[in-house]
């Protein structure tokens, strides 16, 4: 008699296992492939000498207002920054600025240092709240 | 003649030849029942007689078979060779014995007509299940076009800070999602609590009760989402620790003027912080700054502060001066 063909049970837990770990590796990639069709991205165009610019791109579903920090080492003297820094801490190195009245487009954020950075790198973080949930969103740039 | 009789072994039995029956039936336009009815057996029985799994049939029925069919009984007969032995049915069993002698039961479908088949049991519950089902989906929807109460698609709520400091300006928001981007007529009201006193209002309200601290918009909406606001400030007598309570309501003119309360928030405590400052820790962070920019932005041309809450937020803090009643910014 033909025997009637059924499914094992460890051939279906070796399916769930690969469906879970595929799931799981598409979640952790997400937020870096996300970022990019996120309503706010940001990037350096310039982090050397003595002036750094940095680009913050924003989508018709982005907030209207967005906080962005630039860390630099601490002690830097900044020149001049447009837009103006709402804030800069010297000892900490930490400028911030509070960006309001966001339209969808690219805005530019340029700092002129007093002397240029030796071998330091310049950081930033852009924070914002989600519309659609009300979440905190933070994100870090690098150069 | 196919009959053979042997002493001792039963009633005579003739050999048929069931095709001759079947066509002499057929010519004539009799149906299996008729046949049966007229012999005296099952039509079951006359089917196997034609079908030739019956060698052998009593003569009494065989004659009987030949006068219904108007014929001789030799032209029912099998033409063969050598008499025919008596021998039962091979497969015939004392059910069917039995069901030889039954009247009848039913008319079988008359030859070269088609049969209306009824349709089976199944079919029919199926049918009628499938109706109801249909019925149940157009009266929901009847149910949900004509008698479907519209407030399930309005919401109120109103945004209130945690706190607010003794004669210091508050920001009071009301959201309404009126589920109608279409004209909407409606009347808020919102009284606000006897300690506080509104100075600004946007949009602008229709009317005021000094008496009873009501604020009264009447108002027509051309959006699903409308945002009021007022900008209320707390009375210096207020006393750190006392609980300032709110309460309004939503009147409709399109649902038959069911007013509907405002959900949300509707407590806020007198303390020495700033109204922005939602966690009290004597700062404004960016977290907070944001919220404030967020459940404001709706609200254009009301006053609320701005300049000083980031002032305090690029400040990294702030301190009360309870003397002089205001906020200090190193």
């Amino acid at each position: 008699m033909k025997r009637a063909r059924t499914n094992s049970p460890g051939g279906i837990h070796n399916w769930t296992l690969a469906a879970g770990l595929l799931a799981l590796a598409v979640i952790l990639l997400l937020p870096h492939a996300g970022r990019a069709g996120a309503p706010v991205s940001a990037r350096y165009v310039k982090a050397g000498d003595a002036e750094i610019v940095l680009e913050i791109s924003t989508t018709s579903r982005a907030p209207s207002t967005i906080i962005v920090t630039q860390h630099l080492p601490g002690g830097t003297e900044i020149s001049e920054s447009a837009p103006r820094l709402n804030s800069y801490r010297r000892e900490q190195g930490e400028a911030k600025w509070l960006l309001t009245d966001m339209m969808p487009g690219v805005n530019t954020l340029r700092i002129t240092l007093a002397a240029p950075l030796k071998g330091a790198k310049p950081s930033g973080e852009v924070r914002y709240r989600d519309p659609g949930t009300g979440a905190m969103i933070t994100f870090r740039v690098s150069p | 003649m196919n009959t053979e009789r042997t002493a001792g072994m039963g009633p005579p039995m003739v050999k048929i030849d069931g095709d001759r029956v079947r066509s002499r039936r057929e010519s004539l336009g009799l149906t299996q029942l008729y046949v049966a009815t007229t012999v005296g057996v099952t039509t079951d029985t006359i089917s196997r007689w034609e079908n030739r799994r019956y060698p052998t049939i009593k003569q009494e029925n065989a004659l009987k078979l030949a006068e219904t069919l108007e014929v001789p009984l030799a032209d029912i007969l099998e033409q063969e060779q050598g008499p025919a032995r008596e021998e039962p049915a091979p497969t015939a069993t004392l059910a069917e014995k039995a069901a030889e002698a039954e009247p009848p039961l039913r008319e079988e479908n008359p030859p070269g007509k088609e049969a209306l088949r009824r349709p089976s049991a199944a079919l029919r519950y199926g049918l009628v299940g499938l109706g109801l089902l249909v019925a149940m989906v157009a009266g929901a929807a009847l149910w949900n076009v004509f008698l479907e109460d519209p407030q399930l698609d309005f919401r109120v709520s109103r945004i209130l800070p945690r706190h607010a400091a003794p004669g210091q300006p508050f920001p009071v928001v009301i959201r309404l999602d009126t589920g109608d981007p279409g004209p909407v007529s409606l009347i808020l009201k919102e009284v606000l609590p006897g300690e506080c006193t509104p100075i600004d209002a946007e949009p602008p309200v229709t009317a005021r009760d000094s008496g009873t601290g009501e604020l009264k918009w009447i108002f027509q909406s051309r959006a699903e989402n409308v945002c009021f606001a007022c900008m209320a400030k707390c009375g210096t007598e207020a006393t750190t620790g006392q609980t300032l309570r709110f309460r309004g309501s939503v009147t409709l003119r399109r649902d038959h003027g069911t007013v509907v309360p405002v959900g949300g928030p509707a407590e806020l405590e007198v303390a020495p912080l700033h109204w922005a400052d939602g966690n009290g820790d004597g700062r404004i962070d960016d977290e907070e700054i944001l919220t404030v920019y967020d459940n404001l932005a709706p609200v254009h041309g009301l006053n609320y502060g701005k300049e000083e809450i980031e002032e305090i937020w690029s400040a990294g803090r702030y301190e009360w001066d309870a003397k002089r009643r205001k906020f200090l910014i190193p």
